[in-house]
């Protein structure tokens, strides 16, 4: 980063311009791609056939689009699914913002305590509630808080011992399964039960969306949001550590500005030094 | 669908801005590599992070500007085309990049046509202007001596003249080239060994040191 600033116009310049043109062709090109995927096939994680199965025992049936299904100890949920991995760790993806309690119920029986709360559309928790704290990951990092947004499953949260997520990476290092087996059987969050101090609670917020301003920061200022039409949401994550206060719900801030936006995002980022899990890539060390 | 190579799975809008974020404040790292090849704010922190030093891996292997230009912007191009399939065990994103570079100018003119038949490639030797050109001679100038050091090799075993040249000429460290190489760092540091041992005599007997092989561990 310590590359000097260029004059405009000149040949790295223009090699620059070409080069994120042709970038943002594939991007878009990869994006098609993945809708049309996402339409027509089953989700990568039902691939793994005989790894998955659910928190109660229930076997899973055959579910054309699978944006949602069954999950939970008995009580039956359409909002989440819980795959529970080779090594025993489990893996949640939230399709939806319902069911909170279900939610709860599902991450207490992996060893995590937590408060879930959803709202309705355009809805936010008054902040703040508890005092933000971080918590060590099963990738052998720290989270503090993150925000996930998108279609569901756009929260996925992986809960295994830093052994249990060793030995899924390491299968990945062999080959035995693809980034994208990887990437799906450790959540965009992966915490590991132990790594949670004894008053650290996990707190979750969010509501179906995109929230104006949120569609802003996606679509930019014209652009639908499209990518599901099942419509997505938007969660907050964060650690608190002592007490939580229950949610007051509070409209959620009106949208500005991209550029306003974009600048309240990094500050809050720059704030928590915040690490920006990107679900395409396997984060962590060569070998945890 | 099994059959596609891994692409990363769609990240949210978001979550892809929050690793612009990441990007900007340390870089693109492990973390953020494989989205260069699909989000252009990505790419061009990258690109910022790597061009000078990309020129000057090319410069000094080629005396050509109009190849050099050609061969910095293939080396992005392939970098682009293979970051998808990237993983973290080969290497941080620099040794990653430079092991692309040396394939890169290794297969100049005979991958090019392999690679995308019938589809327009970008041309970087295009690009330069009367500036750029006196920029770039400049830069191939300075390099001179490097291309002479790098004739020096030839008779080094492949391996080693590789190790040699990534350490010694590219300056990165040992366990970098060893990452960009492929090689096993203790290998590496064996064949690092041998080849300016080699070198130092062939140099000696020429009866000219010109170039200081600069120790590093």
């Amino acid at each position: 980063m310590t590359q000097q600033r260029k004059p405009d116009d000149n040949f790295e310049e223009r090699l620059l311009t070409r080069l994120k043109a042709e970038v943002a062709e594939r991007g878009a090109a990869a994006a098609r791609r993945e809708a049309e995927e996402a339409s027509t096939a089953a989700p990568a994680w039902r691939r793994r056939g005989p790894r998955l199965a659910l928190g109660g025992g229930v076997a899973l049936a055959a579910v054309a689009t699978a944006l949602a299904v069954n999950a939970g100890s008995g009580s039956s949920s359409r909002a989440f699914a819980v795959e529970v991995q080779d090594g025993g760790g489990v893996t949640i993806r939230v399709y939806s913002p319902e069911d909170a309690p279900g939610l709860e119920a599902a991450l207490a029986e992996a060893g995590i305590r937590s408060q879930v709360t959803w709202l309705p559309a355009g809805m936010t928790c008054r902040e703040p509630r508890y005092t933000p704290s971080t918590a060590k990951t099963a990738m052998g990092g720290s989270i503090g808080g993150m925000t996930m947004a998108g279609p569901g499953p756009a929260m996925t949260i992986g809960v295994m011992t830093a052994e249990q997520y060793r030995e899924i990476f390491e299968e990945y290092q062999r080959g035995d399964i693809s980034g994208d087996e990887f990437v799906s059987s450790t959540g965009n969050v992966t915490l590991d039960p132990t790594g949670l101090g004894p008053d650290q609670s996990v707190v979750i917020s969010g509501a179906p969306g995109p929230s104006p301003d949120l569609s802003v920061i996606v679509n930019g200022p014209t652009g639908p949001y499209t990518v599901d039409p099942e419509g997505g949401y938007e969660a907050n994550f964060g650690i608190a550590e002592g007490p939580v206060e229950p949610c007051e719900s509070v409209e959620a801030p009106p949208g500005g500005s991209l550029e306003e936006m974009n600048r309240v995002i990094e500050e809050e980022a720059a704030e928590r030094g915040i690490n920006a899990t990107t679900p395409g890539a396997p984060s962590g060390q060569d070998s945890p | 669908m099994e059959s596609q190579p891994a692409l990363p799975s769609p990240p949210s809008a978001l979550s892809r801005r929050l690793s612009v974020v990441a990007a900007r404040e340390r870089g693109v790292g492990a973390e953020q590599l494989r989205l260069i090849g699909v989000d252009p704010d990505i790419f061009e922190i990258f690109y910022r992070e790597h061009v000078e030093a990309v020129q000057r891996f090319v410069v000094r292997r080629v005396g050509d500007r109009e190849r050099a230009a050609d061969l910095t912007t293939e080396i992005f191009l392939a970098a682009v085309d293979s970051a998808h399939g990237y993983r973290p065990r080969r290497g941080a994103p620099r040794p990653w990049l430079f092991g692309i570079a040396r394939a890169v100018v290794a297969n100049d003119g005979r991958q090019r046509d392999r690679q995308r038949v019938g589809e327009e490639r970008l041309r970087g030797g295009a690009l330069l202007d009367e500036d750029d050109a006196a920029r770039l001679d400049e830069r191939i100038d300075a390099a001179a001596r490097s291309r002479q050091l790098y004739r020096a090799m030839d008779r080094l075993p492949r391996r080693e003249r590789t190790i040699l040249e990534l350490v010694a000429i590219d300056e990165l460290s040992l366990k970098e080239a060893a990452a960009a190489a492929g090689m096993h760092p203790a290998t590496a540091r064996v064949r690092l060994h041998r080849a300016r041992r080699k070198l130092r005599t062939e140099l000696e007997t020429t009866a000219t040191r010109p170039i200081l092989i600069k120790e590093q561990q």
